[in-house]
């Protein structure tokens, strides 16, 4: 009886001690946008495999922090729709990792904590320009940058082959062209008769504003919303310049009719099947190209990828249009563990790892001191990330600062419905998205 | 004596136990999140629920001054307008030609008009946007060969409201007609005898004496009917999202894209405040008709 005591307490001590241990570490939970059964762009290695090595090391050395983490839906409608119910629910992550255009509106909630302890003097100069889109008006960081996507012109140069046109294009290394140049190019190919146009546009959903919106890089001075007035300018004499050029393309019957009533899922089938020549959103079109020449014996294709035009006389546009990743951590209320999180972001900031989280989503690094995540296997995309990353990218989702942005998107798609209209008053349409949206962001 | 008092006060659980279940679920699915809705209505919230701020009657006094309210709305109303008596109409019609056939042939036909309403608005929709299709599509196709330039189906605003009407009305019918069937088949025989002879014609015997023997049936139809389309949201989203420029878009979506899109849960309750006050109005009245008919 005396022994099975002794046993008793020996096995409670144990318990205790590892309970005690267990005590000591610090949980941090960390979720991302993604699959944890997808794998990577760079490296074919599984997400989960990636993040389970990542936290591994870090923990190696950090014996005081556990991590968990979940990567959390694919579709950007599931992943919003999950997030905002655990927010809800009072059960968010630590740490997400995701879209700007999906954490700004947490920061803007006034949810996230600030990170401006993450980067360094040093670490700030290697992200140049687009630490703005993650900066509060008080010069405060709310997220940390590490991916950026290139949304840039993909172009089916077969089509301009065969039809011998393929000195309408624009050239390497720079791939630069006007707007003149861009409609050369378009009326030449166009074919509505054989169901080959040109462009497409759709706006039944608000997918495609970023493709849409990149336009406007190529017409100086527009302006989408104001942050320091917080009024939205797209009403503009220039804003209205910029739309009546990508109204003509539909005054020609130039693009691929009813795009108001589309949705990206619509189009696909257009560019698998060589019907458009020419469409914003390189990287995606890229992408669903490659898997049907792989998985559906699609015949192939040859494509490049492009910059916007810009108005003549105008400087070339950025190469890239993106709507950078970052890091944000929701509210703490332990200073501790908001250090050891703090600790922990600059461990996944650091070159090497943002590298491969950019890599992973074929995306382009944040950091000019992160390496091209693209070997030699994939010739295409490296030299893609390289010219992204030499003639730099903006955001043109313009959700920079822009309160309840999901509510504007949706105002902002409704808008390019009516503006795809044969009939369409730009400058009305305009003037009405303008006074909705700034009746939104005020609200 | 005895016996009649012992019966009257003897007390059982049995059918309390027997209705708990259905007025749980009323209480937990129905009553529970209406009473919330109202109560959300009257504050400005977010998705993060806790950080709720009171309005009063703000909500409603802002949509009223939204001009996507109005239209969604008015666009409400007249689906009701002409999906329902379209519907009616329809469904009577061939309900009276069906009526005419054998058990087999009527039991076919009956198969093939329910079929969709099995089927349902979400997956009618995505074979409707394939024939809406402006490039691939078999109704421009149709047009083609007639020599009519391609219709915008679901991309013009003026096109846009009707296509959603016609795929409405292709799961809407399908309920009526089994009801006007059988309502038909209700009809006594000895009055349609006495009406041959006394001489009426085909037209006068269906509008003087099978549609006023109907009446119950078609104030029934009316009314669900009438619901089902105040409620309508699938067909909306799948086929136009409310495009182009709202010119398509219903309350109930709205409700959804205020929500969900907008992430504005006090005025996407204040909306189904609204619709459920409109649909207990217009039911309510349709109720007193039905029992004025009685």
């Amino acid at each position: 009886m005396r022994r099975n005591w002794l046993w008793f307490v020996v096995a409670l001590v144990m318990f205790s001690t590892a309970m005690d241990l267990s005590a000591q570490k610090q949980k941090i939970t960390f979720w991302a946008f993604g699959s944890e059964e997808a794998a990577k762009g760079d490296t074919g290695e599984l997400w989960k495999d990636f993040y389970t090595k990542t936290f591994d090391q870090y923990m190696a050395t950090h014996k005081d922090v556990e991590v968990s983490f979940a990567i959390r839906g694919y579709e950007a409608g599931g992943t919003t729709l999950f997030m905002d119910t655990a927010v809800a629910a009072g059960t968010p992550p630590d740490i997400y990792l995701d879209s700007n255009m999906r954490i700004s509106k947490y920061y803007n909630q006034g949810l996230t904590a600030d990170l401006s302890a993450v980067l360094s003097a040093a670490d700030k100069k290697q992200y140049g320009n687009i630490l703005k889109d993650f900066t509060a008006p008080d010069g405060k960081l709310w997220g940390v940058p590490v991916s950026g996507g290139y949304w840039d012109y993909i172009i089916n140069k077969t089509l301009f082959d065969n039809k011998d046109l393929s000195n309408l294009l624009p050239k390497a290394p720079d791939y630069t062209w006007t707007t003149e140049q861009y409609l050369k190019a378009a009326r030449a190919i166009n074919d509505p008769a054989n169901n080959v146009y040109a462009t497409a546009f759709f706006a039944k959903s608000p997918s495609m504003d970023s493709a849409f919106n990149a336009f406007f890089g190529g017409f100086p001075g527009v302006e989408f919303y104001d942050q320091k007035t917080k009024t939205f300018k797209i009403n503009s004499p220039k804003a209205i310049e910029a739309l009546k050029f990508l109204h003509s393309l539909l005054d020609e019957d130039l693009i691929v009719p009813g795009g108001a009533g589309f949705i990206d899922d619509d189009i696909d089938p257009y560019w698998i099947n060589q019907q458009i020549a020419m469409i914003g959103g390189a990287n995606w079109y890229a992408k669903i190209t490659n898997k049907a020449i792989k998985e559906q014996g699609l015949a192939p294709f040859e494509y490049i990828l492009a910059r916007y035009p810009n108005k003549v006389g105008a400087p070339p546009t950025p190469i890239a249009t993106s709507d950078p990743d970052g890091f944000i951590v929701f509210k703490q209320k332990d200073p501790k563990k908001m250090t050891k999180i703090i600790d922990l972001i600059k461990y996944l900031q650091s070159p090497e790892i943002a590298s491969s989280i950019a890599g992973g989503w074929s995306k382009v690094p944040l950091r000019a001191d992160a390496k091209n995540p693209f070997g030699d296997k994939d010739q295409d995309q490296k030299s893609w990330t390289d010219a992204a990353r030499k003639f730099g990218t903006a955001n043109y989702y313009y959700n920079t600062g822009v309160p309840n942005f999901n509510e504007v998107r949706q105002a902002w798609a409704e808008a390019r419905q009516a503006f795809l209209q044969k009939d369409a008053n730009i400058q009305k349409i305009m003037d009405d998205f303008v006074k909705r949206a700034n009746q939104i962001v005020k609200q | 004596m005895k016996r009649r008092r012992g019966r009257a006060t003897r007390f059982s659980w049995a059918p309390y136990v027997l209705i708990a279940p259905g007025y749980v679920a009323f209480l937990g699915l129905i009553l529970v999140p209406l009473a919330y809705s109202i109560y959300l209505s009257f504050f400005n919230a977010s998705f993060n629920l806790s950080a709720k701020s009171f309005v009063g009657l703000g909500q409603y006094f802002l949509l009223f001054d939204d001009p996507v309210f109005q239209q969604a709305l008015l666009n409400t109303f007249r689906y009701v307008i002409i999906v329902v008596p379209a519907a009616i109409v329809i469904s009577l019609g061939l309900a009276l030609m069906m009526e005419r056939f054998g058990p087999r042939l009527q039991g076919l036909f009956r198969g093939a008009f329910y079929l969709p309403t099995v089927a349902g608005g979400v997956i009618l929709s995505i074979v409707w946007i394939w024939l809406f299709n402006p490039t691939y599509g078999l109704l421009n196709y149709g047009l083609g060969r007639l020599g009519i330039k391609p219709v915008l189906w679901l991309a013009e605003a003026s096109t846009s409201y009707i296509s959603v009407c016609i795929v409405m009305l292709t799961y809407t019918i399908g309920q009526p007609i089994i009801l006007f069937l059988s309502g038909l088949a209700g009809i006594p025989q000895d009055i349609l005898d006495a009406a041959t002879v006394d001489g009426v014609n085909a037209w006068q015997r269906i509008f003087l004496i099978k549609v006023p023997c109907i009446r119950p049936v078609m104030l029934f139809v009316l009314a669900t009917l009438t619901i089902q389309i105040f409620q309508s949201w699938e067909t909306v989203f799948m086929l136009t999202q409310g495009g182009p420029n709202n010119s398509s878009t219903s309350l109930v979506f709205l409700i959804y894209q205020t929500a969900f899109i907008s992430s504005r849960f006090g005025k996407a309750a204040a909306i189904g405040v609204v619709l459920t006050t409109i649909i207990m109005i217009v039911t309510m009245f349709q109720i007193r008709l039905w029992k004025e008919q009685e």
